[in-house]
């Protein structure tokens, strides 16, 4: 197959749009498989343009030295958008494997405070680029039953929010149509780093369910369903802060959050290895006096 | 152990590659060795392997035919001549392909 290997890598190369059309339509495994046989150079921009839903499943199939070589080569911004909607161990495994990652800020742009909006929102809310037909948006959904979603988003092929839309109020005869012709555009949104209590009575959520969430660049970072807020006031009320029942801060980010804050204080013992066994006796006692 | 690209997803690939870009296609793959345009020929489907093989000089184009196997043959002259007998051996088969390919 070299000549159509070569054709391949050409398309990927010259044309990382349009292979990035095509790649998002064909099952996820197979994205992936050719994801991470290009260059990390060529498959990169590919994989930036593609849609971020099939993009972090991709990445999320990915072994993990060719997800690294990829995120690695993606503007910071758009890293950040893949590694929160890719599975926890993937995160986990990608940040782990590349230290670099840490250097271009990656790590503010992924923690986020327990009492803001990226702390309760689902990160993997489903979101598909404009130029996608609704019958293309319904086969991926049927393909993955766990995942099915009422409210639905649509971004640009920057991965900036330009619309939703209501499963539910689909006109089944606009099949054909794109996502950019049936979607409500230019949604309300909130910030990823609001506090759960300045949103909480917003008027917003007599009209919505769920409200989209946009990172400080404007790209799509998720949706907060109006019952994580319902829980997150149940739970101040009962002042249970830290309860696993209580389940103000889904799990997976608490323990994002605090394995972000781990691997800060690891790069920042690494960077001085003098005084690291000091730092590390500091952290200890940080620790005893927390919890004492 | 890493995945290998199915001939399926790569065909679809190229296809869309040639539908948009097919110049540019045809030009990446002309130095390609015979043997290797003759894979691709039986990779693609044959409306699109007959538009690669007019974007290629002639010679080159002839080539790929002649080291192409008798089902990819038999597909690439039915595809351009419907009519015509499905029981040719390759010779047969490579000679009405290169007519084709000058008609």
């Amino acid at each position: 197959m070299e000549a159509g290997l070569l054709l391949l890598r050409e398309f990927l190369r010259k044309h990382p749009a349009e292979a990035a059309q095509e790649l998002e339509r064909i099952p996820t495994d197979e994205a992936a498989a050719v994801l991470a046989d290009a260059p990390p150079d060529e498959g990169a921009p590919v994989l930036a343009a593609m849609g971020a839903m099939a993009a972090a499943e991709a990445l999320d199939l990915m072994e993990v030295p060719s997800a690294v070589a990829l995120v690695c080569r993606l503007e910071a911004r758009v890293a950040a958008m893949l590694l929160r909607r890719v599975t926890l161990p993937s995160r986990q495994n990608i940040l782990f494997v590349c230290p670099d990652l840490w250097k271009t800020g990656i790590s503010a742009s992924l923690a986020v405070g327990p009492e803001s909006v990226g702390a309760v929102m689902d990160g993997r809310a489903a979101v598909f680029p404009a130029d996608w037909k609704v019958r293309e948006l319904l086969a991926f959904m049927a393909a993955r039953p766990a995942r099915l979603a009422i409210d639905v988003f649509v971004e640009d092929r920057e991965h900036g929010l330009v619309g939703r839309l209501d499963l539910r109020a689909l006109d089944p005869l606009a099949a054909s149509r794109e996502l950019r012709g049936v979607m409500a555009p230019d949604p309300p949104r909130l910030p990823l780093r609001a506090s759960i209590r300045a949103v909480r009575d917003d008027v917003l959520w007599r009209r919505f369910d769920t409200i989209p969430v946009i990172d400080e660049s404007g790209l799509f970072a998720g949706a907060l369903p109006h019952r994580a807020l319902r829980m997150a006031a149940q739970r101040e009320a009962s002042g249970d802060a830290r309860s696993p029942g209580g389940a103000f801060v889904e799990f997976a980010e608490l323990a994002w959050t605090g394995y972000v804050a781990a691997v800060d204080v690891a790069s920042s013992l690494t960077r001085n290895l003098g005084p690291t066994r000091e730092e590390g006796a500091d952290g200890q006692k940080d620790q005893s006096q927390d919890a004492g | 152990m890493a995945r290998k690209i199915k001939a399926k997803t790569l065909a679809r690939l190229i296809v869309r590659y040639l539908d948009d870009f097919g110049d540019e296609a045809a030009e990446a793959v002309a130095e390609s060795q015979p043997d290797d345009g003759a894979e691709l020929l039986g990779l693609l489907p044959p409306d699109h392997s007959w538009t690669l093989l007019r974007s290629l000089p002639v010679g080159d184009a002839r080539a790929w035919l002649e080291h192409s196997d008798e089902e990819t043959l038999r597909r690439l002259v039915l595809d351009a001549k419907p009519d015509a007998p499905p029981d040719q051996d390759l010779p047969a088969l490579t000679r009405q392909a290169i007519a084709l390919l000058t008609a």
